[in-house]
């Protein structure tokens, strides 16, 4: 288990570089950050050369690249060409943020979707059953800004225009009550409740189908013929089982909680990565962008080393070498 | 729904038996293929969505081809932001473009894109899978290693920023969204491959003296075609999704132009969503429609053609 772990490690660091490289290419096809100046009929060649090398724009882009490399490791991300913070700085204000609504999110995808999936399990093919895989088809479905803008529109609007209590439709907090703990559970709800409302028709789908197959088991039976009762048999017997592919799913599903993010943060006007992503695509600001893709990659990529490694240890019949 | 698929499930593995009874005595058992017609006819919300899927497309690509030119920008500025009414049936928009004639423009062109992108990501996905199944070693490793390194990449980050690269327009769109979002299919081939090749028919074909392209694309593809039916039907439903998000997000379709991702994206600013929803309604409606018919015929086809697999 050990070797299979350090194995595993040392595997994801040649790929995560190899993202690096690729993305650094990438990023520097796009355009030039400085593309503002060399239509500015005020600015001269001197000062564009200047400018040029003073960020390092004028060295081939390996050179670049290696410095970015260097500078990074010793945990100098660069500056960001359009806020002039230090990219580093900048990220992190953005991702506790982004944390915020993403554990929201999960949170509230596991409160709807454990029940759910459990119940249509337990009684499979009932109205219930019915309803629930019928609306988990359609969320499913949903585009994530559809739903946040419907939500906005009877949540925040239509219940405004009611004069009753509403919901923000944006930002983290009311600019006229300042940034306080309340203020962000009342701006979190919306846009988690989105992404979760997504999220859960996926987990629910995957949960019932978990179930439905651990309660078919041999042991279950054995479990019922002991004289068990239900709630123990499903609570301590087919639960734990039913729940493993989920662990490798929550892990995975990190990739797409990013996505979400970035659609949804840019609906409600979240101040997290993905709004800070597209905000810096926009204005092709490469150390920025590196930054944040650099570490998305690095979470996707530890995110899915931590899903075998869970797995492995909580399923014992999975012998890795 | 799931009723049908276990009783499908049962009358499969009732027929597959009875099937290799009487293989070897009567010729008028039923084919794979009828089998799995028989199955998906039975599966009638993917009948249902079927049918609601060619519909649609029909009256969208025969309505737009008899629109002029024009009809996606003509504009009535005494009819601005108009609810729907008998002449305008979805209403009007900021510019007083009739919300309909939009919603049909656009949804050629969404349409056209998941169709198109998806053609793209299942070929590149076969292609790399049965190459890397089939030959395995070192091109294996690189290329599985290749997949790894776009699935570490958040799938919408990478979309934006091939689409930042190569430009806006519909047929960049297509192109990006087929070349990030192959590699699943890979997967699903090359795990296809490796236990076929293995396989007593594919050792006879190559005594006989077949080459490697004929034993790819003659013998061992064939034999996958379930799964990539299956996962091209998914991929129709996911790229139209993500052309709507990077329409959305202003790197895909560029307003005049509509599709709809960028018709709700335009109806969705705060002032919009109160004083004319339906902007963003009707195109956001007609994305999760088309996508739950999509996604219910390749549940539908997966039930039909891989009784096996769960979910």
């Amino acid at each position: 288990m050990a070797r299979y772990v350090i194995r595993r490690i040392l595997q994801a660091v040649p790929l995560l570089i190899a993202i690096t490289v690729i993305l650094y290419y990438l990023i520097f096809q796009i355009g030039s950050p400085i593309a503002h100046l060399l239509q500015n009929p005020h600015v001269t060649q001197q000062d564009i050369a200047r400018v040029k090398h003073l960020y390092g724009l004028d060295q081939p882009l390996w050179k670049q690249y290696l410095v970015w490399v260097w500078n990074t490791v010793h945990g100098n991300w660069g500056y960001s060409f359009v806020t002039h913070q230090p990219v580093m700085t900048l990220i992190f204000s953005r991702l506790g943020n982004t944390m915020i609504l993403m554990i929201t999110a999960f949170v509230l995808t596991l409160v709807i979707a454990i029940p759910v999936g459990l119940i249509s399990a337990l009684k499979q093919y009932s109205v219930f059953d019915y309803v629930a895989t019928g609306a988990s088809f359609i969320f499913y479905s949903l585009p994530v800004f559809f739903l946040g803008f419907m939500l906005i529109w009877v949540f925040s609007l239509q219940l405004d225009q009611a004069g009753l209590p509403h919901l923000p439709s944006g930002q983290m907090y009311d600019i006229r009550e300042g940034p306080s703990m309340g203020q962000t559970v009342q701006h979190v709800i919306l846009p988690a409740l989105t992404i979760a409302l997504i999220s859960a028709a996926y987990y629910a789908r995957y949960l019932r189908a978990s179930m439905l197959e651990v309660l078919g088991q041999d042991y279950i039976r054995t479990a019922r013929s002991k004289g068990l009762r239900e709630s123990v048999i499903v609570a301590r017997h087919a639960l734990k089982n039913a729940a493993l592919p989920l662990v490798t799913i929550t892990f995975i599903q990190i990739a797409f909680l990013f996505s979400g993010a970035v659609v949804t943060e840019t609906i409600f006007a979240w101040p997290g990565m993905g709004q800070l992503f597209i905000q810096s695509a926009d204005a092709v600001d490469y150390p920025t962008l590196m930054g944040i893709l650099t570490i998305a990659s690095a979470l996707v990529i530890i995110f899915n080393l931590l899903a075998d490694i869970a797995y492995a240890y909580l399923d014992p019949r999975i012998k890795y070498t | 729904m799931d009723s049908s698929r276990t009783e499908g499930q049962q009358s499969a593995s009732a027929l597959q038996t009875r099937l290799l009874q009487q293989e070897t005595l009567a010729r008028e058992t039923l084919s794979p293929w009828k089998m799995a017609r028989r199955r998906f006819l039975r599966h009638r919300l993917a009948l249902v969505s079927l049918a609601f899927f060619v519909v649609l497309v029909l009256t969208i690509y025969i309505w737009s081809a008899l629109m002029p030119p024009t009809a996606a920008t003509a504009t009535d500025i005494n009819y601005i932001q108009q609810p729907p009414s008998l002449k305008h049936p979805f209403g009007t928009d900021n510019a007083g473009s009739d919300v309909l004639v939009r919603v049909v423009l656009g949804g050629r062109v969404s349409i056209t894109v998941g169709l198109l992108a998806a053609a793209i990501s299942v070929t590149i996905g076969t292609l790399v899978g049965s190459v890397s199944g089939f030959y395995g070693g070192i091109l294996d490793n690189i290329l599985m290693r290749i997949v790894d390194m776009m699935l570490s990449i958040p799938l919408l980050f990478l979309v934006i920023i091939l689409a930042a690269l190569l430009g806006a327009g519909i047929r960049t769109v297509i192109i990006v969204i087929g070349i990030a979002t192959w590699m699943d299919v890979s997967r699903i081939i090359r795990a296809n491959f490796l236990s076929l090749k293995q396989k007593e028919f594919v050792e006879a074909a190559r005594s006989i003296g077949a080459r490697d392209v004929s034993l790819i694309f003659r013998h061992i593809l064939p034999n996958t075609i379930a799964p990539i039916i299956v996962a091209a039907t998914l991929n129709v439903a996911n790229a139209i999704l993500l052309e709507a998000y990077v329409s959305f997000l202003g790197y895909g379709i560029q307003p005049p132009q509509p599709s709809w991702g960028n018709m709700v994206s335009s109806g969705s600013f705060l002032l919009t969503i109160s004083q004319a929803p339906w902007m963003m309604l009707f195109p956001g409606l007609m994305i999760t429609l088309t996508v739950l018919a999509v996604n219910f015929i390749g549940d539908g086809l997966r039930d039909a053609l891989d009784p096996h697999a769960v979910i």
